[in-house]
């Protein structure tokens, strides 16, 4: 048998590199660090009584109780920082009865917000798109009814060219609108 | 003293965020910063004479890309609804996230706030749904995050509905 190793003074620094926050979650929701903590976990933030961290704390006891050797992981959640806003995710695991969170930073590739705000702003206008979609389709359709009922009369040479040009210039707008995406049902 | 925890429920876009920001610190931004995961403030009210500590629990936006853990709704004693008044589905999506709180905290009160306010000739809430839906005995109120009509209305009407509650 083996003893176990005292950490290796480096893991500290590599935890604060990797913007990495170990702690000893205790059962009267203090905590402990394991190792040197990123500078963000150092800030302001009252970690102990941050309402998504007791949440995510009280979800992790009920998991890990049921799926030994497991690791449970939160959702994204938001802190204020002296007013940055940092976005970060927990990790909880049990170790020798140990409750061991590590609180992990989001940024660069791992912060998934500029995706998703892109994406929700591409849903935004798509959704803006198809309201003007549905608006242009009613008076499309009655231009369509008043050239076909322009084009039923036997207009003289003149009008023929004007009504031509109409039709002519209706089937381009129909081009168009066959583009547009669809009108969205209502709900 | 009191403790209450709200949710802010709705479809993404419609302006939770900003109604949280407009409440607690009374502030409007017009750049769209779609929120991703969970954001909890924290804001000391006085209600008929009860201080109260309202803990605001801002959800994302529920969408195709992230659907909300019901779990974050447990202990909730009573939720913001929001729906953007220039956008009809909408309240289709307030009414489908009523339900499915419903299903997890029964019958917490709740407030339907209307948002948007300000745009109200983009709307496409007309009056004969808002009275539909007051009908059905939701509290509806107009919000505009932007200019703060009706934002303290909204969480007053709530937390004093939260504070009757056995």
């Amino acid at each position: 048998m083996t003893t176990p190793e005292a950490p290796h003074p480096a893991i500290g620094e590599v935890m604060r590199a990797l913007d990495l926050a170990i702690v000893d979650w205790l059962s009267d929701d203090s905590f402990v660090p394991l190792s040197a903590t990123p500078r963000w976990f150092t800030g302001a933030v009252p970690w102990a009584s941050l309402p998504f961290l007791e949440h995510f704390v009280g979800e992790a006891r009920r998991y890990l109780h049921d799926h030994v050797g497991e690791v449970f992981a939160s959702e994204p959640f938001t802190v204020d920082n002296h007013g940055q806003e940092l976005l970060l995710r927990a990790r909880a695991l049990r170790v020798n009865k140990r409750l061991i969170l590590a609180i992990e930073r989001l940024d660069g590739t791992a912060d998934p917000r500029p995706i998703l705000r892109q994406a929700r702003q591409d849903a935004l206008e798509h959704e803006q798109l198809a309201d003007k979609a549905r608006a242009i389709h009613a008076p499309l359709e009655a231009l369509k009814r008043a050239v076909g009922a322009l084009q039923a009369t036997d207009p003289g040479g003149d009008q023929r060219g004007l009504i031509e040009a109409a039709a002519q210039a209706l089937a381009t707008l129909q081009s168009v609108a066959a583009g547009l995406p669809a009108a969205r049902k209502r709900r | 003293m009191i403790q209450k925890k709200i949710c802010m429920l709705g479809t993404f876009g419609v302006g939770k965020t900003s109604l949280v920001s407009q409440y607690v610190r009374s502030i409007f931004s017009d750049k769209y910063l779609s929120t991703v995961g969970v954001k909890v403030d924290k804001k000391e009210v006085v209600v008929d004479n009860q201080r109260v500590n309202l803990v605001l629990w801002d959800l994302y936006g529920e969408d195709g890309f992230q659907t909300i853990q019901q779990s974050y709704l447990r202990g909730t004693s009573g939720y913001l609804l929001v729906a953007d008044g220039t956008r009809f589905d909408t309240l289709a999506a307030a009414r489908d996230l009523q339900k499915r709180a419903v299903a997890v905290v029964g019958k917490a009160p709740f407030v339907l706030a209307l948002n948007k306010a300000d745009l109200e000739a983009e709307w496409q809430i007309d009056e004969r749904t808002l009275l539909k839906v007051a009908d059905e005995g939701w509290t509806v109120v107009r919000t505009s995050a932007r200019t703060g009509l009706g934002v303290q209305q909204a969480f007053d009407l709530l937390t004093r509905a939260m504070l009757e509650q056995p």
